[in-house]
């Protein structure tokens, strides 16, 4: 158990830390270290920034009981606004989008290692943004006056807390229509969503791999042990089954059908799977003749 | 000596280091009045440095408007960095042609763990 320090930079100091360590398992990348062991800070507008604002801004929403407000203000807003944090528009906009992903993952579990776990997931799903060159961060405050100042003025990268306020409000409804496009936790076929989710690029939204999913339900590919391989090939993503021939493939270029509609198609198929079998069973069962005298 | 002596001291060498220019790379010790061996940045609600002298450590807190170290992931940032006296710094204007902040930068290897 972490004791963490009161004064809110050294606990910035260890949950970064923490952020770190929690990368480095999950990605199975090397991070860079000071001479005493501890790791470097490192990550800028990539993937492990996108990573370590989610981890500490949850980390810190975890913890928050027993801090008050102090932990959470200072891994939240208070890090974008005034002269002490002068960035581009869009890298605020970036690192407000994943300390909002961290605490929605926060208000669901208070455990660490489940906080880590998923923070990890929203990088390889696409919940998270890595990378300025997002489109989503243009969604965001689009009628910000300073988005129009040149690059490389004062102006432009000063942030206030009224405009913080503004930006979050687009992240809550940005993040709240993405969840309402998530492939279902409890669904039948979650573990094949899972399966294939693994073996897709990074980035691939949900509604994309239901779609692929759905088309490899239907040539066949029935549950997530039925995989072979999944992989990308000319813009296609596609999903291999173990019996050869068997395939679903959908274009990553197109967009995808609505969550909902891709669902109901699932459970459709699987209906009608159920009743197929049915039959065939029913078919193959000895009939029983009753014969009268 | 005060904090505003030391920051005063700081911005007229950093001005006068850059003249018309936007940045220029620098021998660190040239930036203050008083010797020392030893000095380390860290930001926090204001921006701090220490600078360490025959083991006295003597404590200055920079306003952000005025001087700027970047955050500690940032490349070439000095955020939780020491400098040792001889080492060189670059310091630049953070916006071009723009009157403030300055900021501190690593230069190629001139920092000491």
């Amino acid at each position: 158990m972490t004791t963490y320090s009161s004064d809110p930079s050294e606990l910035k100091r260890q949950i970064e830390q923490e952020a770190y360590a929690a990368w480095e398992e999950h990605s199975g990348q090397r991070l860079g270290r000071n001479p005493d062991g501890s790791f470097r800070s490192q990550g800028h507008n990539n993937a492990l920034d996108a990573f370590r604002h989610a981890y500490t801004s949850g980390r810190a929403s975890q913890i928050a009981p027993a801090f008050g407000d102090t932990a959470s203000q200072y891994f939240g807003d208070r890090n974008e606004i005034g002269p002490a944090h002068l960035n581009d528009p869009y890298e605020h906009r970036m690192d407000l989008w994943n300390n909002e992903v961290g605490r929605r993952i926060a208000e669901d579990t208070s455990d660490p290692a489940e906080l880590a776990r998923r923070a990890y997931a929203a990088i390889r799903d696409g919940t998270a943004v890595t990378g300025l060159g997002d489109a989503r961060l243009r969604q965001l405050f689009p009628d910000d006056p300073r988005l129009a100042l040149p690059e490389g003025s004062r102006e432009r990268d000063l942030l206030t807390g009224d405009d913080v306020r503004r930006i979050n409000r687009d992240v809550e409804r940005a993040l709240d229509r993405r969840q309402a496009a998530a492939f279902p936790e409890g669904h039948p076929d979650r573990a094949m969503f899972d399966r294939i989710r693994a073996g897709a690029p990074a980035g691939a939204s949900d509604e994309k791999i239901a779609e692929v999913m759905l088309a490899a339900r239907r040539d066949g590919i029935d549950n997530a042990a039925a995989i072979r391989d999944v992989h990308v090939h000319e813009g296609r993503l596609i999903v291999e089954g173990r019996t050869p021939g068997f395939q679903g493939v959908a274009a990553l270029a197109a967009a995808p059908p609505a969550m909902a509609q891709t669902v109901e198609a699932l459970d459709r198929h699987r209906y009608e799977e159920a009743s197929t079998d049915r039959q065939r069973q029913q078919a193959l069962e000895p009939q029983s003749y009753s014969y009268g005298r | 000596m005060t904090d505003t002596r030391i920051a005063d001291v700081l911005k007229q060498r950093v001005q006068a280091a850059l003249q018309e220019s936007d940045s220029a790379v620098v021998p660190a010790n040239t930036l203050t009045e008083f010797p020392w061996q030893k000095l380390c940045f860290q930001r926090g609600e204001a921006l701090r440095l220490t600078f360490h002298r025959d083991g006295v450590e003597t404590v200055v807190e920079l306003d952000y408007n005025e001087f700027f170290v970047d955050e500690g992931y940032v490349e070439g940032s000095l955020d939780g960095a020491c400098l040792a006296s001889g080492d060189r710094v670059v310091v630049r204007r953070k916006y071009p042609r723009d009157t403030g902040p300055f900021e501190f930068m690593k230069a190629p290897a001139a920092v000491t763990p």
